[in-house]
């Protein structure tokens, strides 16, 4: 039974109206950042895109210090990260490879999934207030520990998942061979789970680069984000400056959405809890 | 259950029954260490005045002021309120949109992948960014959406500036950021489903509703479940999407509870009552999360 064609057009009608309303924000978003104030606050020139310019990108890169948050982000990520990772292969490995009993094994997985749902504010109003007397507050190290701690349990959830798709057949042959588990996890389980620990980095990465709320407490002027750092600058004179709104933006958002497009195929699986593979 | 014996001799078997604590504890240790243990010093800090702005204010024992203040506020009142709101709001919609994308999509088109790939980009960019976005579409002069309703000649609203309708802006601006969430979750749920079970129902004479209800929707309802678990929790944390557009005005139309604890804590530094406000989402968030661990637990 073949639909008939008038559906199948009306299909791609609906659809194409949904990819300009999802997506024609953000390429709108982008542009701005190419306009001149005078353009953007010319309610005649909304849907002109000509004479664009690269004034803005060049005073937020010059005068606004925007390499400096990008680095700051660069570094917060990438070594939360990795610590995520270090952290959660083990843990994950553990759940879902070694031997404890069933009980154990589902009491400790539904830990790490529970503490998922830890409300961030409820965590950060202590925190402050333990940071700021042991000298953590407004320094990256302090925001970096925070974000190890919220990013483990998913990532955890997610690995475990992972490991348990590594055939155990494998994994107790390379016991048998004389492999400690330390080594049976870096020489066979790593490797065979390589495509899932690539995803789950991924994911972790995005998440803290895209992270707003800690950061714009736990940071200053020296220690700021991407994320805060856009929230400043674009309010920072008495009338909001979209043009420098489009640069921040643009600039958080052009990696994510390269990663995401490359890691599609995990997205989906990670997003989900690991419930749905895709 | 498969578990991994390793096996050779009963001395390194024995061994082997605790090699799990190593590998699982240094996670589990800085999990409770700076994600738990704040909290006890979190309940402690509610039953006492703190202010760190106002050094001449003493930090003082004041047991449950902090709590019967917050529950006679109606402003803490009106953030539950408009919390509960908006999640059951922008949850069903995207629900519904979701879904209907999703079904959209699963046969005869070509290009599904392109269109998948471009669907997924509102829900993994930066929220500040959805925020700023929002603040530029909806502006009421030289923003796009109100351009584009002059042009077809409807009223303009001001998005943001009236305490009446912007929690409705709020709430667009969730579905357009996690609609596609749905969509790609229920896509997936349903491309897994076997083409046999719809050839089965066609020889039976099912029409497309009652493939619909009968095997489309059943069979994806763990799917439902799932996102609707995670979009619960998600949604309940909500902040930085909504801060950046109005930091909870016009006139507390926004204020939802995690905008009012933040502005509680980081703006009036009113380290106290914040704690208590905080200890109470996180009752809230123990007393969601377990129903819904259990529910998913039950169902999947």
């Amino acid at each position: 039974m073949k639909t008939p064609k008038i559906i199948i057009v009306f299909k791609y009608i609906i659809l194409v109206i949904a990819l300009i309303i999802f997506i024609g924000p953000i390429i709108y978003q982008v542009i701005a950042g190419f306009k001149t104030l005078g353009q953007i606050y010319d309610p005649a020139m909304i849907m002109s895109f000509s004479n664009l310019t690269l004034d803005t990108w060049k005073n937020a890169i010059i005068k606004e210090g925007f390499l400096h948050y990008l680095r700051n982000t660069m570094v917060t990520s990438l070594s939360a990260t990795l610590l995520v990772m270090v952290f959660a292969i083990f843990a994950a490995y553990g759940l879902a490879k070694l031997k404890m009993t069933d009980r154990m094994r589902n009491n400790l997985s539904f830990e790490f999934l529970s503490m998922r749902m830890l409300p961030g504010i409820a965590v950060i109003i202590p925190i402050f207030v333990i940071f700021k007397k042991i000298g953590l507050l407004y320094t990256i190290p302090g925001l970096i520990i925070i974000y190890v701690v919220f990013n483990i349990p998913f990532a955890v959830w997610l690995l475990e998942g992972f490991f348990k798709e590594v055939p155990n057949e494998i994994v107790e042959a390379a016991r048998i061979d004389g492999c400690s588990p330390r080594q049976e996890l870096f020489k066979i389980s790593i490797p065979l789970a390589g495509p899932g620990l690539m995803s789950v980095g991924i994911l972790t990465f995005i998440f803290i680069w895209n992270e707003y709320m800690f950061a714009s407490i736990l940071t200053n002027d020296a220690s700021r984000t991407l994320p805060v750092w856009a929230a400043y600058t674009t309010f920072q004179h008495y009338i909001i400056n979209f043009a420098i709104l489009g640069v921040s933006s643009t600039v958080m958002i052009v990696p994510v959405i390269i990663f995401a497009m490359l890691m599609q195929k995990y997205l989906v699986r990670g997003l989900s809890l690991g419930a749905l593979k895709e | 259950m498969g578990e991994v014996l390793t096996g050779r001799t009963l001395e390194n078997r024995n061994k082997g029954d605790h090699t799990w604590k190593i590998y699982i504890f240094p996670a589990l240790f800085f999990l409770l260490l700076v994600g738990i243990a704040p909290l006890l010093y979190s309940l402690y800090i509610s039953f006492h005045q703190y202010n760190l702005a106002k050094t001449q204010i003493a930090f003082k024992f004041v047991g449950f002021r902090n709590y019967w203040g917050l529950l006679s506020d109606a402003a803490f009142w009106n953030s539950f309120k408009l919390t509960i709101i908006f999640v059951v709001v922008a949850i069903s919609l995207e629900l519904i949109l979701g879904t209907f994308l999703a079904l959209l999509l699963l046969n005869d088109i070509k290009g599904r992948n392109i269109f998948r790939s471009l669907f997924l980009i509102p829900m993994v960019i930066t929220p500040i960014a959805v925020g700023l976005m929002g603040r530029y579409i909806f502006e009421d002069n030289v923003g796009i959406v109100n351009f584009l309703l002059r042009k077809l000649s409807i009223p303009t609203p001001i998005w943001y500036g009236n305490p009446k309708i912007a929690l409705s802006t709020m709430i667009l601006l969730d579905i357009w950021e996690w609609t596609p969430f749905i969509f790609i979750l229920v896509l997936a749920g349903l491309m897994a489903i076997p083409k046999e079970y719809y050839e089965a129902a066609r020889v039976e004479g099912a029409n497309y509703f009652g493939e619909l209800f009968r095997i489309t929707i059943p069979t994806v309802r763990n799917v439902f479940l799932l996102a609707l678990m995670i979009r619960i929790i998600d949604a309940f944390k909500e902040f930085d999407k909504i801060y950046i557009m109005t930091k909870g005005g016009p006139d507390f139309a926004t204020d939802l509870i995690n905008i009012r604890a933040y502005t509680i804590a980081f703006k009036e530094f009113n380290i106290g009552v914040a704690s208590a406000f905080s200890v109470m989402i996180l009752i809230l968030m123990i007393v969601l999360g377990t129903v819904l661990i259990r529910i998913i637990r039950k169902n999947v």
